[in-house]
């Protein structure tokens, strides 16, 4: 449908109030902005992203500016599509981020259902957390232990069976 | 409380548009906030009892957080220069630039100041308890790449992970992700908990190599119930599905059943060759000499179809549930117990048939086939199929192709005998395995899962790393993402000693080389007509078949492995 008109721009508005102009394409990667615009047409207005803010809106608009020609994934309800578990090298450096951001960008991806995104930023999670040991998850997410010494041993014993990696 | 207006104004402040959580969460770790005010959209007004120091430093985290902070200050010449710094370091760009000046500030300062600041900032990072924060059915995303030991041992972290993470939802979601299937019928807690911990020690005695039981049942023991003379004869043609293994021998099919501790013996009518047998969970078939494909009733072993072949030259026969398809000549003969109806089509592809799902009335399947580019480098593709019934045309309609490219990096040739027995696997449940045994130096081995939900394919390649001959090594998929590998010539030393192990395939897709030792049996092959062991298992057992019978191994605490095994003719 979109294959022969030129591409457009349209405005998002983030929550701190900052208009940021993307090519409607690669807004578009956007499930929620797509249907906005399917919608409501292209009215020329900005559209606000109540809940993602400017540094972040600007990072998701990173991603799928560089993911703009990807072809769009399968709905649900195709059984047939196809999945793989890697995270691909440019994704991996994408998020090299603060765990604050990653964790916005987790939130935007959802609000704007933007499905790869966020399938990358949970395999980002998952990564940060898989083989540790909970000494090390306390450490890699500055969690602070609120069990007394018998309660953890509690635990501990309770799973014996799956402790000693 | 503290009296709003009363000393805020002498505190110094600090204006800051960011991440409520994340300034909250750095401030605090420096100096006590005195005061909140917000004062518009997402700009909060910051009063600390703070040195000019401890509030620069909190200003540059901030900006590193990419926020903006303007700090309100008695305009005192050391708060000017503060200012100007905070001023200069927010017109820096890049992340990258901003945390080499904020390393450069703090290296700027006296070794008294210095203590304290490191001190202070060692103590901030830019963390988030993201699992603890994010909502369940955004963290039941990320469990689901985790495996069920990370769940459970990860409850130990804090109280509130323990919460999430022993969550049914959370659960499941980690189950779903290890392709188990969980059963309608539970819904209370009690039920939740059993059956999550039955799987849970399962997998984890898999994963490690350590079985609830192991039994050997020396051929003998059948060889002498059957009266057979020639103690040398050997089951050439077996196949093996969920705790049952299927036999050709002397012209008579024998299913062992591990977990009843009985072998059936069914003869054929008019004793032909067997050249091939499968067995499901729901069915056992063989096909003859004489180009017949003769179907039982697993429970009953009732003969429930004699299907006509063409001929007996298939290439591939693949069974699955109550449906089995075989592929002679380019032509598909699919057969299902529901329908009861044999339904022929043509495949017009040049394509190996790897892997075919047959729907239960056989109205539709999905086939994988393996399509290779004859280049230097190979790229693999493996096109994934949707074919459903016509009942106006009597035959299969071709209906929707997804490929799935590899690039291998070596000669496809090399190692395309051991690729179809690979393929033309059993119940098309566990993954497709090739891998290249000429390379000495590391072994390449591509793992192809084909889930049954949602019909979704996977890929990993995996690497293994150098240390040994790999001649003679043989892998078997046990699960989604464990396998099984058996080395020819672990331990040489050890005379007849011989290793099975098993992989997890880690984050990095490359087989564990943490190696679990699975057995070391005394009793296992050697030498003799049975070059090595033929191999078969899944998630609750291992199954070697060996010159001296078959060897258990199993890890499903719920089955004991019989004592004797008695023979039954039917």
């Amino acid at each position: 449908m979109s294959s022969g008109t030129p591409s457009s721009t349209i405005t998002l508005t983030s929550s701190d109030g900052v208009d940021v102009t993307v090519e409607r394409q690669v807004a578009e990667r956007s499930v929620l902005i797509k249907n906005m615009l399917e919608d409501l047409g292209d009215s020329g207005e900005a559209i606000p992203v109540p809940n993602v803010n400017e540094a972040v809106l600007k990072k998701v608009i990173e991603w799928c500016t560089h993911h703009k020609l990807d072809p769009p994934s399968a709905g649900d309800d195709d059984d047939s599509r196809r999945k793989t578990t890697d995270i691909d090298e440019w994704d991996q450096k994408f998020m090299q981020v603060d765990q604050e951001m990653l964790f916005e960008i987790i939130l935007a991806a959802n609000y704007l259902d933007i499905k790869a995104l966020l399938d990358v930023g949970c395999k980002t999670v998952a990564n940060m957390i898989k083989g540790k040991s909970p000494e090390e998850i306390r450490k890699t997410f500055n969690i602070q232990n609120d069990f007394t010494p018998e309660e953890e041993d509690q635990i501990r014993r309770e799973n014996e069976w799956a402790e000693d990696r | 409380m503290t009296p709003v207006g009363v000393g805020v104004s002498h505190l110094p402040a600090l204006v800051c548009t960011c991440h409520l959580g994340s300034i909250l969460h750095i401030a605090n770790s420096i100096c006590p906030i005195f005061w909140i005010c917000c004062k518009k959209k997402r700009s909060y007004v910051l009063s600390f009892h703070c040195n000019f120091l401890q509030l620069t430093v909190l200003s540059l985290l901030v900006h590193l957080l990419d926020g903006i902070a303007v700090m309100e200050l008695e305009e005192i010449d050391a708060n000017i220069m503060a200012a100007n710094i905070v001023r200069s370091f927010a017109q820096l760009k890049t992340k990258e630039a901003r945390r080499a000046a904020y390393e450069g500030v703090l290296r700027q300062l006296s070794s008294k100041e210095w203590r304290e600041i490191k001190d202070i900032s060692s103590k901030i990072t830019l963390q988030t308890d993201i699992i603890s924060l994010l909502p369940v059915e955004l963290v039941a995303l990320v469990t689901r790449h985790l495996s069920i030991v990370d769940v459970v041992i990860l409850q130990r972290v804090s109280k509130q992970w323990k919460s999430i993470l022993s969550s049914w939802d959370i659960r499941k979601s980690v189950l779903m992700g290890h392709q188990i299937t969980i059963p309608k019928g539970i819904t209370t807690l009690e039920e939740q908990e059993m059956f999550f911990h039955r799987c849970a020690r399962r997998r984890i005695a898999l994963q490690r190599g350590r079985p609830f039981s192991v039994a050997t049942y020396p051929h003998t023991m059948i060889f002498d119930q059957l009266e057979v003379v020639d103690q040398d004869t050997k089951y050439e043609i077996t196949d093996y599905s969920s705790g049952i293994c299927v036999g050709a021998f002397d012209r008579s099919i024998c299913l062992w059943n591990w977990l009843e501790g009985v072998v059936d013996v069914i003869h054929l009518e008019n004793r032909q060759d067997i050249k091939a047998v499968r067995v499901t969970n729901k069915i056992f078939a063989a096909i003859t000499s004489m180009g017949h494909c003769h179907v039982w009733d697993l429970e009953t072993k009732a003969e429930i179809a004699d299907i006509r072949l063409p001929s007996s030259a298939y290439n591939s026969f693949i069974t699955n549930e109550s449906a089995l398809a075989i592929e002679i000549n380019s032509d598909l003969i699919i057969w299902d117990r529901i329908s009861c109806i044999t339904r022929v089509t043509r495949i017009e592809t040049p394509c190996d048939i790897s892997s075919i799902r047959i729907t239960p009335t056989g109205d539709s399947f999905s086939t994988i086939e393996i399509k290779d580019e004859t280049t230097e480098h190979q790229k693999i593709t493996f096109l994934f199929k949707h074919w459903i019934f016509d009942a106006a045309s009597r035959s299969y309609i071709f209906l929707a192709s997804h490929s799935l490219c590899i690039s291998v990096d070596y000669d496809l040739d090399d190692f395309s005998p051991d690729w179809s027995s690979r393929f033309s696997n059993r119940s098309g449940q566990s993954p497709l395995i090739f891998f290249d045994k000429t390379d000495s130096e590391a072994v390449p081995v591509l793992i192809i899962s084909h889930y049954t939900v949602g019909g979704d394919i996977a890929s990993r390649m995996v690497q293994f790393a150098a240390e040994d001959d790999y001649d003679d090594t043989d892998i078997v998929p046990l699960a989604s993402d464990i396998v099984m590998v058996y080395f020819e010539d672990d331990f040489p030393w050890a005379g007849d000693h011989r290793l099975l192990r098993t992989y997890q395939l880690d984050n990095e897709n490359i087989l564990s080389k943490d190696t679990r030792v699975v057995l070391s049996e005394s009793n296992l092959p050697g030498q003799g007509p049975f070059h090595k062991p033929v191999l078969y298992g899944d998630e609750d057992f291992i199954v070697a078949l060996s010159e001296h019978g078959w060897h258990i191994w199993c890890f499903n605490p719920d089955i004991q492995l019989p004592n004797h095994i008695s023979t039954r003719q039917s």
